[in-house]
This record gives structure tokens, C-alpha cells and sequence, in this order.
């Protein structure tokens, strides 16, 4: 196995051995987060999302934030760029932690150029495995010239 | 696969692995779809975004209380008798695991390591004819970010996993002892110690250690060595010397004693000896800003023959000492431009999309980073990664380097410094 030597305080300086477990994936003190490529789509349009596909590994109860972000607005001197996101958290996975492949759709209507999709898991939210992410939508075609 | 736009107006964007892992190199919109702007905390491995295994305390109990909480290595290696021993090492002493004392720590006393504390620096250690050796000293210029380390009183010392304690010291022909395994006797101090650099006029006897241990041909080499003249205490530093044993005879340093124990000043080098890995017959000597091969010759007399791979001044070589790991026929190691594999046949870029990332956090750190090639996490979970470890004042950050995926991830761990100094002095190993 690997050993960690390292040095904490924990009512008093100690030095101790750490390691990690590859049968926990539900770090108790450490979050995660992954963020996707950011997808302009047509340089300059909207795009709109109606739908996220996650489809992922059973390891247990997990709970998770999806997030989009991007950019609303044109930037120039008059109209600076506007950040937005929208965020739904999601529990996912079983008690049983059936190791099965599983898919949640998630309907979020959100509008915003730049669009990024991303996931966050909290300390002690469960353990995550996302094994594909889909994003379905529309996009704004209005010819500007 | 990359977004898709239909004439009906409508899109969609797919992900899913295998991935690159992070990319800070190009514009987010720019990137591949298997790679990531920023991610922390998920495992890449075998195609799936995988939260990270949790960092755990496999045993209960503390090892080392203060005043010198800091263990600075841990190993295993297997005895004449064919028992396993994996042991640690802090303040002065060595430790052995034993199972027996579970559920409390399961770490017992060996015994005294060497002649004095251990410090906060990381030990190297190498097996050699079912002992373990290892050696320690005081490296002439700290790396960065160590902010100064307390030197330690360089030995080189092994335990044989049989003696009731490690044997740190050597009693010679003419009754004088070094604090050291590696010594010259008291009468061969002054013809010996006066022939390295600079021409010292030493008493005797001496003691020597080294930063950096490693093995080739059946001779143990130093690098980066110290010396303590123990006749009058004074300690020299010789950052660009390496010194090894006699053929077969680890204990036996003194070249006027046996032929084939010598050592070799770099004198025509700018820097440092940063780190050693032996890939196949010859040796690489790791240096801050160059590589020297060494190649065993086979006479007796001139064991070695020594080549700098580059004689620029500044070139490929390891900036950080404790960067350099090997698994087998693969070196890694991080170098002022880049972090590179190193095989018998070439050395090889691996920063990839994440060397900016690295580079900057490398720069930043608030001590010395630590690095190794782990195999596996725990037997039957295989994940051959190089991993760097940085400490930050609030966390460590880890650099997960996959050879299979060639990807990078960052992993930061719950891990503070402690107000006494760094939460890492001591490189991750398997046992």
C-alpha cells in the first residue's frame, strides 16, 4: 500500500502515516469539482440548453451540484458581458451501490453564451463516478450581417 | 464528441473518456472535449470521472510526538531470512511496522538511526544484499522554498533486519571509529580528506553522507557529499562530489584501502548534484541544470566513466531534489522547463497541457515538493502515476501523472503545514 509520512496538529504536533483507499471514494474532508470545455457553439450567439444527461457508476448515495455558467451580452465599451449560472443540486446512486451504469436527466432551461457545464461534489457528499455528460439545446441562428 | 449544430437549429455536446485531463495551455473554448479547463479531486482512471480515494489514517495512532513529530521516509525491505521489515524514520530514531501492536500505533523502536537527529529533510535509502541503507546530511543549498533546512550530521548507516539496531558506526584497523558506515580511519584521514576539493587539512577520522544513495555494479554510490571531520567537528560540504564503495564491500570507503572505492569531483559543473537513478548498466548523475552518465568500465582501479549528457551550462536536469523517481526501466523528474520521463533511450517531455499549472504551483510552494512513481495504491488496485506533491500553508496539492492516459489531474488534500514546519518532509512510498 502507499504510505503518506506526514506531520499535523491534532492536540499536539504528531507525525503520522496517511494513505488512500481505493474502496472509498467519498473523501469525508475534500471536495470535488470537474469543469467541461466551454462551448461557444456559433462565436458570438446564444446558446440555450434544455437538457443535462449524466451517466454514471452506482458507488452509493451521492449528492452533486450541476452547474451551467457562460456569458451574457456582447462585450464592447457599451454593453460589457454579463457572467450567469444556474445551478440544481442532484442526488444520485443507491444505498446498495449496485456498480450498475445509471443516467439522471436533468431538465435546465438556461441561456448564455460561452456555456460551461460543471460538477461539484461537496466533502462527504458520496463518492461520484460519471462515466458521460450530455448537453441538448438550442442555439440562436438570427444572421447579424 | 465535439458540439454538434443542425440546420433545425438545435444542439448537443457529449463527453466522455478516455480523458486528457486538465489543460491550461489553450483557451478553454479551444481545448478537446476529453480535456478540462480546471478540475480537482476527480481520478481519471480507466475512463471515468471518479472522485478521488479518500486520504485516509490506515492506523490508529500517532507515530512520533513532538519535538520531532516530522518523519522523513518509509520503506520495506526483505532480510536474509526472508522477512518482509517496512520502516520509518524520525527524530533520531528508526521504527519498524509491527502488526502485533494494532490497535494502537503499530510502530515499534529499532533503534537509534544515526549520530543525531534526523531533522526535516527526506532521507534516501537503498536496499542492498538484504539491509537497508540509508544516509542523510546537510545539503549545501536548500532547495527552493525550504526557506532553510537544519542540517543534519551527515552518516550513512543500514539495518539488516536481524540486529537488535541499525549500525551507524565503524571501528577501523587502528582503533579509531567514525560516526558512519562510509568513514576513512583516523590514520588515512589526512592523505585522504587532503586530496578532495580544495585541499583540506582534516585530522580524523571521517564521517561521510550524502543527499542522494543509490547502487550499481555492487557498489553503493553518494552524491552530493558531506563530510564531518570528527577530530575537530568541522563539517564540509562537496555538492558536486560523488563518492562510492569498494566492489562488493559497502562498508569499505577508503581508496587508499581498496582501489575500487573512490570518489569524483565535479569541478567543471556550475550546480549541484540534484538526485541519482540507475536505468540498465549505467547511472545517471541528476544535477540542477545537466545529466552524467556514468558506465561501469569494469577495471578496478578507474571503476567508472563519466559523460555529461550536455555541457551547457544550463540544460535538462532536476531543479528539485526529491523529484527524481524510477519504476523500472522509466525515471521521472522535474527540470527548470518542463517534467520529463527518462528511459535508457531518451528523455521525454510529460507536462503536456498541464506543465504551466505545475510549473506556476512548483514556484509557489511554501516547501520542499516531494515526488515518486507510485505502482499501485494498495495490492490489486493498479494506478501507475508520478505523483508531485506541493505543500501549501492551508493544503498539499498533488500532481497525478497517469503513464497509461498520459493525463494530468490535480488532486488537494486536507493537509496544513503544522506551525513547526512542513506537513512533508518525506517522500509517498509503496511497502
Amino acid at each position: 500500500m502507499i504510505l503518506i509520512p506526514a506531520t499535523v496538529f491534532s492536540g499536539g504536533f504528531l507525525g503520522v502515516m496517511y494513505t488512500f483507499d481505493p474502496t472509498n471514494f467519498n473523501d469525508p474532508n475534500s471536495g470535488s469539482f470537474y469543469n467541461w470545455k466551454v462551448e461557444d457553439g456559433i462565436a458570438g450567439r446564444t446558446l440555450t440548453t434544455g437538457l443535462v444527461i449524466l451517466s454514471y457508476r452506482d458507488l452509493g448515495v451521492a449528492t452533486i451540484t450541476v452547474t451551467l455558467s457562460g456569458v451574457l451580452g456582447i462585450t464592447d465599451a457599451k454593453s460589457p458581458s454579463t457572467p450567469v449560472s444556474k445551478s440544481q443540486q442532484v442526488t444520485i446512486g443507491t444505498i446498495g451501490a449496485t456498480q450498475k451504469l445509471c443516467t439522471v436527466l436533468i431538465g435546465m432551461a438556461f441561456s448564455a453564451a460561452n456555456m460551461q457545464l460543471s460538477v461539484l461534489r461537496a466533502p462527504n457528499a458520496g463518492p461520484v463516478s460519471i462515466t458521460k455528460a450530455r448537453l441538448e439545446g438550442r442555439v440562436e441562428t438570427t444572421v447579424m450581417a | 464528441m465535439a458540439i454538434q449544430i443542425k440546420s433545425d437549429g438545435t444542439w448537443a455536446a457529449e463527453y466522455e473518456g478516455p480523458y486528457q485531463g486538465l489543460d491550461v495551455q489553450k483557451p478553454e473554448t479551444l481545448i478537446s472535449d476529453k480535456a478540462s479547463p480546471s478540475f480537482n479531486n476527480f481520478m481519471l482512471r480507466n475512463s471515468e470521472l471518479r472522485s478521488r480515494p479518500a486520504f485516509t489514517l490506515p492506523f490508529t495512532g500517532n507515530i512520533f510526538n513532538f519535538p520531532v513529530p516530522f518523519p522523513v521516509g518509509v520503506s520495506s525491505f526483505l532480510d536474509i531470512n526472508g522477512t518482509y521489515h517496512t520502516v520509518a524514520w524520525a527524530g533520531n530514531n528508526m521504527y519498524q511496522y509491527n502488526p502485533a501492536l494494532l490497535p494502537s500505533a503499530p510502530w515499534s523502536t529499532v533503534g537509534a538511526a544515526g549520530p543525531g537527529s534526523l531533522a526535516q529533510q527526506p532521507l534516501t535509502y537503498r536496499t542492498f544484499a538484504n539491509s537497508i541503507y540509508y544516509t542523510s546530511s546537510a545539503l549545501l543549498a536548500p532547495p527552493h522554498g525550504s526557506g532553510g533546512i537544519a542540517a543534519v550530521t551527515p552518516f550513512l548507516a543500514y539495518w539488516d533486519g536481524i540486529a537488535a539496531a541499525p549500525i551507524f558506526q565503524q571501528t577501523f584497523s587502528d582503533a579509531s571509529t567514525s560516526n558512519s558506515i562510509a568513514g576513512i580511519s583516523l590514520s588515512d584521514s589526512p592523505t585522504v580528506g587532503g586530496s578532495l576539493p580544495g585541499g583540506p587539512t582534516i585530522i580524523g577520522p571521517i564521517a561521510i553522507g550524502a543527499g542522494f544513495l543509490a547502487e550499481l555494479n555492487n557498489q553503493l554510490l553518494l552524491a552530493n557529499i558531506s563530510i564531518k571531520d570528527q577530530g575537530n567537528g568541522k563539517i564540509y560540504n562537496f555538492p558536486t562530489l560523488i563518492w562510492w564503495s569498494a566492489n562488493g564491500l559497502p562498508l569499505q570507503w577508503d581508496p587508499t584501502q581498496n582501489t575500487s572505492a573512490g570518489f569524483n569531483p565535479f569541478l567543471d559543473v556550475s550546480d549541484q548534484i540534484t538526485g541519482l537513478a540507475m536505468l540498465g548498466i549505467a547511472g545517471y548523475i541528476f544535477r540542477t541544470f545537466g545529466i552524467t552518465q556514468m558506465t561501469p568500465t569494469g577495471s578496478a582501479v578507474t571503476p567508472w566513466e563519466f559523460d555529461h549528457m550536455w555541457a551547457s551550462d544550463h540544460g535538462i536536469g532536476n531543479v528539485l531534489p526529491w523529484s527524481i523517481s524510477q519504476y523500472g526501466p522509466t525515471a521521472a523528474f522535474v527540470a527548470q522547463d518542463n517534467i520529463y520521463s527518462l528511459s535508457v533511450t531518451n528523455a521525454q517531455p510529460i507536462g503536456g497541457n498541464s506543465r504551466d499549472a505545475i510549473m506556476t504551483d512548483l514556484a509557489n510552494c511554501s516547501g520542499p515538493p516531494v515526488a515518486n512513481i507510485i505502482p499501485i495504491f494498495k495490492a490489486g488496485y493498479v494506478y501507475l502515476t508520478y505523483e508531485i506533491w506541493i505543500p501549501f500553508p492551508s493544503f498539499t496539492r498533488v500532481y497525478v501523472y497517469s503513464f497509461e492516459d498520459k493525463n494530468w489531474a490535480t488532486w488537494d488534500l486536507a493537509l496544513p503545514a503544522p506551525s513547526i514546519g512542513q506537513q512533508l518532509v518525506s517522500v509517498p512510498n509503496v511497502v
